[in-house]
């Protein structure tokens, strides 16, 4: 934490995010991947297309299937250098987006609740996602994912507004 | 300490009577219908719906309401019973509408919302004036904190009137916002429910313009038929000759619906009364304003008006009744908006009227997305119709770089000690405001575009902005004062306590 005015500390998601994304990657991949091989192949068996369509079909599968394993193996990594949070006194600014990038700042005061959710393969990695909740409306939810069980706990601790310094 | 009200004696009569008109409109239009007059029908239907009238009327009865120290309770019903607590704090709006019937017996139907639903939280048909008056007291006057008595006097709390407007504002007002559509549909809509629009369509289009005079256009088009000059003539002249009574319409509409259009500021609330016919009386407390935005279109700019609209706290209402409680000012001479913004936020800070304008690059960032959908919407004519296709293509071009020049400059920012100012548009040119500490979050976003000419889009987010005419989205800001805008407008709000 720093004080308004003080040293910004940055933090950055946990490290397992990497790993975790990349295994969400991998299933997504093959979880379109194949079965688009499948209607491929099919065809190919079934039906008399002019050669062409099966060389477009492959080509497109290949792009497809290209362009996933990329999201599985690189882009993680970069996703995960482009996210990063401040939290201080004022309340939460989290920054993200590789290509499109966005700032999102909540002050203390103005979040209304907060959730922490763990999906079944995120507790594998021991990762949560931290939403906080305001009363806007584009950002009437604001998401972290990815941070590490314990710290999307004590980030809740920190940014719900305690009894006393309510109303400032 | 805190006694039972009943609705007013009255309320038998006007809930007979709206619980009558959920019948009498079908049975009427089956009537209509099936013109031999099938009576077994209708009969039917009145056997079904009385009783649902009668439980109806005695629901409307049931209804007992009081004033605890910090909520209305309401109860209804003898078998199902209902209790609802409504704490002052959370009440947002109170409204109160009188029909000339109403008027006539001195009572009123009274709408409370709290904001959450879609529907009212609490209707109470009918209530005596006296009781409205004391209800009005007891939701929003008690910030001042009288101590609870026993009786509650009713003092009339000090009012001040901010805006009183005279029928030949509300004319102006009727023409500038052309209502009309508005009554077009409803005249529509019933010629629709008696079956008139079967038999009078064809003769209108068909007689009149007609398919033929479509096809013909069509084909003068692709060059295979002469232009018919005389039918154009004929319905550009009709169809100035609808606007122009649209608009007539529209000015008698506004005139009457609005009449006497009065806004109070009494205490801290905002009451709006108006209505020749049927008055209504709205109150907002202020504190729910999240944003306050000043509109100026063409037409306002002939007569130097603006409208100014307060967005409060968001609850999709009727269609109808959104607009008339936004617009808190429906016209307003353009000199007169300043002074009218400070008596909305006494004291705000309007800071010294010049704006921070829109990154130097940004005309070329506006120009090339418009000019791209429009090129490629021409390329079909330009195949068809190379000569036109390509002066049109031209026309576009030139529209589009006129429009994004004009959009830019009339982009701008401001950051005063207690608001952010933001306005855009040039055909309706917009200004809206938002005090820090109605804001909710901020943030700034680029696109890789956006990130090529290092500018940023800066959006400061507030509560209920979905259906905001104008949200402070302030596009082509240059990167570093973005992200300056993006903590001092995040610190300053997260120094401001919220409360709702």
């Amino acid at each position: 934490m720093s004080e308004i005015g003080g040293a910004v500390v940055r933090h950055k998601l946990a490290p397992a995010a990497i790993p975790f994304e990349r295994t969400v990657g991998w299933i997504t991949a093959v979880a379109i991947s194949l079965p688009l091989l499948l209607v491929v192949v099919v065809a190919w068996f079934k039906a008399d297309y002019p050669p062409w369509i099966y060389g477009l079909g492959g080509l497109l599968w290949l792009a497809i299937t290209g362009w996933l394993v990329w999201l599985a193996i690189v882009w993680p990594a970069r996703s995960y250098e482009a996210t990063s949070y401040v939290v201080d006194q004022a309340g939460i600014e989290i920054s993200r987006g590789v290509y499109w990038r966005a700032i999102v700042a909540v002050p203390r005061s103005r979040v209304q609740h907060i959730d922490v959710l763990q999906g079944p393969l995120r507790r594998k990695f021991g990762l949560a996602t931290l939403t906080i909740f305001t009363a806007g409306t584009e950002h009437s939810s604001v998401g972290l994912e990815n941070l590490e069980h314990q710290v999307a706990l004590d980030l809740r601790d920190q940014l719900l507004p305690q009894a006393s310094d309510d109303g400032i | 300490m805190a006694s039972d009200r009943r609705l007013h004696p009255a309320s038998i009569l006007f809930t007979l009577g709206s619980t009558a008109k959920n019948f009498v409109f079908p049975a009427i239009a089956t009537l209509f219908a099936s013109r031999s007059g099938d009576w077994g029908l209708g009969l039917g239907l009145t056997l079904v719906l009385a009783p649902l009238s009668l439980i109806a009327l005695v629901r409307a009865l049931s209804i007992r309401y009081r004033f605890e120290e910090h909520e209305l309770v309401i109860r209804s019903g003898f078998v199902f019973r209902s209790v609802r607590h409504l704490p002052y704090g959370r009440i947002h709006n109170l409204d109160a509408v009188q029909s000339p019937l109403h008027r006539i017996l001195g009572v009123a139907e009274v709408r409370i919302e709290t904001g959450g639903g879609a529907e009212p939280e609490a209707a109470l048909q009918v209530i005596s004036l006296e009781a409205l008056r004391e209800m009005r007291y007891q939701v929003f006057g008690q910030k001042t904190a009288t101590p609870a008595s026993t009786e509650p006097q009713v003092p009339p709390p000090p009012s001040e009137v901010i805006l009183k407007l005279a029928p030949r504002e509300l004319m102006l007002s009727g023409f500038i916002h052309s209502k009309g559509i508005l009554v077009i549909g409803a005249l529509f809509s019933l010629l629709f429910e008696f079956r008139l629009f079967d038999s009078m369509v064809p003769k209108v289009v068909d007689d009149f313009t007609g398919r033929g005079f479509v096809r013909q256009l069509g084909r003068s088009l692709i060059g295979k038929a002469e232009l018919p000059v005389e039918m154009i003539a004929i319905a550009t002249v009709g169809f100035a000759l609808l606007l122009l009574g649209m608009r007539v319409l529209s000015m008698c509409w506004t005139a009457v619906t609005l009449y006497g259009y009065t806004l109070v500021h009494e205490a801290n609330d905002l009451r709006a009364e108006f209505g020749f016919f049927t008055r209504v009386s709205a109150t907002t407390p202020l504190k729910r304003a999240q944003a306050l935005t000043v509109q100026e279109g063409p037409l306002h700019r002939l007569f130097k008006r603006v409208t100014v609209r307060l967005q409060s706290v968001g609850k999709p209402a009727e269609a109808d009744q959104r607009p008339v409680r936004e617009k808190v000012a429906p016209i307003l001479p353009r000199n007169a908006a300043p002074a009218f913004i400070n008596r909305i936020f006494p004291g705000i800070d309007m800071g010294d009227g010049s704006w921070r304008p829109a990154h130097p690059r940004a005309f070329r960032r506006a120009l090339i997305v418009p000019s791209v959908i429009w090129l490629l919407l021409s390329c079909p004519l330009i195949y068809f119709q190379p000569v036109w296709g390509v002066g049109l293509a031209a026309c576009l071009l030139g529209w589009a770089a006129l429009n994004a020049k004009l959009y830019v400059k009339s982009t701008g920012w401001r950051t005063t000690s207690d608001a952010v100012f933001f306005k855009s548009g040039w055909i309706l040119r917009q200004m809206t405001i938002v005090r820090l500490e109605r804001i909710q979050a901020v943030s700034l976003r680029e696109t890789p575009f956006d990130r090529r000419h290092r500018m940023a889009t800066v959006l400061v987010d507030t509560l209920g902005a979905s259906g905001a005419p104008h949200v402070v989205r302030i596009p082509y800001v240059p990167r570093a004062d973005a992200a300056a805008l993006l903590n001092d407008l995040y610190y300053r709000a997260a120094r401001v306590p919220f409360s709702v």
